[in-house]
């Protein structure tokens, strides 16, 4: 008994090992992960150098990491032992009772300062009226629901601090209240870090007159459910499927004013399309780029059939790509740049404020208080 | 190369042991040698020879001392002090000289400009185990190698050759010729490899994920249970992370047919910090014993000199964890906890119950890695007083965190590091069916499954922004 029991043993180590070992050898290798959503490392070049300077090995593991056998299945079998362990926060992201939220930590006041300040300086620069959206995320509207003990920046009153800071000349708009008070509603996903559709909807309808326009009224706005298994960013930090899918939802205004022409510039080539919803995107991990294509791309341009001649410009990050739709009913032409993908050289020349009678800069409060590249906007003329 | 990556687990470690069990007997050592080398050179391509000189340094030495004549006592001494001056000026150059330099500028005030070399891996482990060979030689405790591939697969074979046990080669002399693994070491072999794996990987690393968040805290603000639980976690981190590695490099002995000596005793159950020692880092403090306290002069010299001679060597085996102020006082801390045990308390610790006594030791060695873990001893100080209550707030929201988030883990080490698993096992194997031995398969497997799950997850680093 007890030798069979050694042997066993004995077998069962190898057997473990070396199953792993063939798998990852002779699985068929990906060089994208669509579940974590990044590209997948490639096996280093062996050579003299790369092994003085130690990049082989750091390479060779890397990609033995990268590439091993059921990985995702193992990543989801550590989550859950986590969670049975009582840890309920994964690489920075905090289980609720129904959702994910990622708390902001960290903030650097700074940052937060100077980008204030580089918006003072761009509407001083500019005859233009500015108008500032920051919107906060889902660990701003539900603070409440974070135990104490998680570092969480207060959102509602930083993102009221920086109204104030703001120049006169800039028109703060400010989203906080009406969504806390729709905290009930569905108006973030619970596995992404995205606000919905819903979301923005209030956020613009709460605003817009700010900016001098009536808001379409939700009554006269048609739901479309596009996709019912929508399992985002927050999901992709964790790998843990406990919440429910996320639904995305058109809304559409009945009889309202639509695109006529959608125009992405990709940095070398510019993609046309007569929609703002990209379809395919509901195929892939990454759905809520359906919503006016992915946010790395610099600039994208809408034209509407609204009647007389209005021209917004958007400065802004992924939360405006569900948001911008409903401006459609506003402008004829709506520009949306992304300041991430546009370098310092490029940027007097892409951005002439004069061309446009309205800009708006809407950024979501995490972005806003970590980017480093609103910094740009100072040096536009 | 660490054991506990997945390269290791699931590359190198089934190739070496294949080309290993195929080679003939002869080569073996050869195989050893060889594929030492390579799992050395894959962390450290260019120390490896730093690393190979000093072993073929040694092999010389050796070699004259063994060919010496008994009475040619200054040729012999001349060959051992080269050997170990050599030793230990490795270990001054790489490990210290950032240290020594710091340490003069700052009390002369002169500018000299520190090299700032980085610390080859094993350093300290490979030049201590080269040390006891050729002091042993030169003492006639041993024979001398005349193989020299033998003896290089002595000092770079890969089980023990980053971090440890530190194997004297007298321990080993016999099995460098003649092993044989066998079913019985090599089930043991298993078995100690994937506990070790199961330590280092499920316990260490998520026990220290607490220590890291309260380590990188403000000491001043603090609170009492913040501190104590922050330094419990360390103490935890350290001991499975440091046990479980000796524990991986026992069994992988054991796969190629070593018996290396044990290194750790549940150390967390010691009676006395004497207790202690004996039971943690047992290869280090033979070490030290052996090789300085005895030929110090040890306890033969009366009561000053022993007291000194400990307080030496605990100072310098301080000091062997690393070139900082920190450890050469933590050492110190523990060689005057040990004298006063010795000339003092000694007397009436087995008067005192075990658990009392255990609990006592225990907290004292608490303290000695608040030494040994914070930077400075500034910090060391701050964090004794948030430890005492001296910032004036037992517990706050940190502490409820370390608690939801850590105190499952926190009790499981608590209890995987005294001997009750081993006494529960002991239970039930006087029942009808030997559960401990039926459930052994399934615990290798589950254990090695979870920690693979760990592994992986580690490199597990999902990138938002990009394509958003």
């Amino acid at each position: 008994m007890d030798k069979i029991i050694k042997i066993i043993s004995i077998a069962v180590f190898f057997i473990t090992v070396l199953f792993f070992t063939v798998l990852t050898v002779i699985l068929p290798k990906f060089e994208f992960s669509e579940a974590e959503n990044r590209t997948l490392s490639q096996f280093p070049e062996l050579s003299f150098k790369s092994v003085y300077d130690e990049s082989f090995m750091n390479g060779a593991e890397t990609y033995v990491s990268d590439h091993f056998a059921f990985r995702t299945s193992l990543f989801s079998v550590k989550i859950n032992v986590d969670r049975l362990f009582g840890k309920n926060i994964v690489n920075g992201v905090l289980f609720l009772e129904d959702r994910f939220v990622m708390p902001v930590t960290d903030i650097d006041e700074n940052n937060i300062e100077r980008n204030v300040l580089s918006l003072n300086e761009f509407a001083k620069n500019t005859s233009v009226p500015v108008y500032v959206m920051i919107a906060p995320t889902s660990a701003g509207v539900y603070a409440s629901e974070i135990p104490s003990y998680y570092a969480n920046a207060d959102q509602r009153t930083i993102i009221e601090n920086i109204s104030y800071e703001l120049d006169n000349g800039i028109i703060a708009l400010n989203p906080f209240s009406i969504l806390s008070a729709s905290r009930d509603e569905y108006i973030y996903y619970r596995n992404d870090h995205h606000w919905t559709t819903y979301g923005a909807f209030i956020a613009y309808n709460a605003t817009i007159k700010l900016m001098g326009y009536n808001p379409v009224p939700f009554s006269n706005c048609d739901i479309e459910h596009v996709n019912s298994s929508f399992y985002g960013t927050l999901y992709s930090k964790t790998l843990y499927d406990g919440f429910r899918a996320d639904v995305i939802d058109n809304i559409h205004v009945k009889g309202g004013y639509s695109e006529e022409s959608v125009e992405i510039y990709t940095g070398t080539d510019t993609m046309k399309s007569e929609s703002m919803f990209f379809s395919h995107f509901l195929d892939l991990s990454d759905k809520y780029s359906y919503f006016l294509n992915r946010a790395l791309y610099p600039e994208v341009t809408i034209k509407t059939n609204y009647p007389e001649e209005n021209n917004l410009l958007v400065i802004k990050d992924s939360y405006a790509h569900c948001f911008v739709p409903f401006l459609v009913q506003h402008f004829s032409k709506i520009t949306m740049l992304d300041l991430r993908s546009i370098s310092v050289s490029q940027i007097e020349d892409i951005i002439n404020t004069e061309e446009f009678d309205q800009i708006l800069v809407l950024y979501n409060f995490e972005n806003f208080a970590t980017d480093i590249n609103i910094r740009k906007l100072s040096l536009v003329k | 190369m660490v054991f506990s990556s997945l390269t290791f687990f699931c590359f190198y470690l089934p190739t070496v042991l294949g080309v290993y069990y195929i080679s003939p007997r002869k080569l073996k050592n050869f195989v050893l040698l060889v594929t030492g080398l390579i799992f050395y050179a894959w962390g450290e391509p260019r120390y490896v020879f730093v690393m190979i000189a000093s072993a073929f340094i040694d092999y010389i030495a050796g070699r004259i001392i063994a060919s010496s004549d008994e009475n040619d006592f200054r040729r012999r001494t001349a060959c051992l002090v080269i050997s170990v001056c050599m030793n230990l000026a490795l270990l001054g150059v790489f490990k210290y000289s950032s240290f020594i330099i710091g340490g003069i500028n700052e009390i002369f005030g002169t500018v000299f400009i520190d090299p700032k070399l980085p610390l080859p891996i094993g350093i300290s482990f490979y030049t201590f185990q080269s040390m006891s060979y050729t002091i042993d030689l030169y003492r006639g405790k041993i024979k001398v190698q005349k193989n020299i591939v033998d003896f290089m697969a002595y000092i770079t074979m890969f089980p023990q050759i980053v971090a440890g046990p530190i194997v004297t080669y007298d321990k080993i002399e016999g099995q460098l010729k003649d092993r044989s693994i066998g079913l019985d070491r090599m089930s043991d072999g298993v078995c100690r490899f994937v506990n070790g794996l199961g330590k280092k990987v499920l316990l260490a690393n998520n026990v220290g994920l607490l220590w890291e968040e309260v380590k990188a805290m403000n000491y001043s603000e603090l609170s009492l249970v913040t501190a104590w639980l922050g330094i419990i976690a360390f103490a935890f981190q350290i001991y499975f992370d440091f046990s479980g590695y000796s524990d991986m490099a026992i069994g992988l002995g054991k796969m190629l047919g070593f018996d290396f000596p044990e290194n750790f005793n549940y150390p967390y159950e010691a009676i006395s910090i004497t207790d202690f020692w004996r039971r943690w880092h047992i290869t280090l403090s033979s070490w030290f014993r052996d090789y300085l306290y005895i030929p110090l002069g040890g306890n033969r010299k009366g009561t000053a000199r022993t007291a000194f001679n400990l307080l030496v060597t605990w100072s310098l085996t301080g000091l062997w964890h690393g070139a900082s102020l920190n450890f050469i006082l933590w050492g110190a801390y523990f060689g005057i906890l040990i004298i006063i045990e010795k000339f003092i308390t000694g007397k009436y610790i087995a008067l005192i119950p075990k658990f009392p006594a255990k609990i006592l030791t225990f907290v004292l060695v608490l303290f000695g890695w608040v030494l040994f873990e914070t930077n400075t001893v500034m910090d060391s100080v701050d964090y004794f007083k948030a430890m005492l209550g001296l910032n004036g707030i037992i517990a706050d929201s940190t502490s409820l965190y370390a608690v939801v988030n850590y105190g499952i883990i926190l009790v499981v080490c608590a209890v995987g590091s005294t001997s009750f698993v081993k006494w529960a096992g002991k239970f039930f194997g006087k029942l009808k069916i030997d559960f401990t031995v039926v459930a052994k398969p399934f615990i290798i497997l589950g254990i090695m499954l979870l920690s693979l799950a760990y592994l992986v997850s580690d490199g597990y680093n999902p990138f938002l922004y990009f394509r958003f």
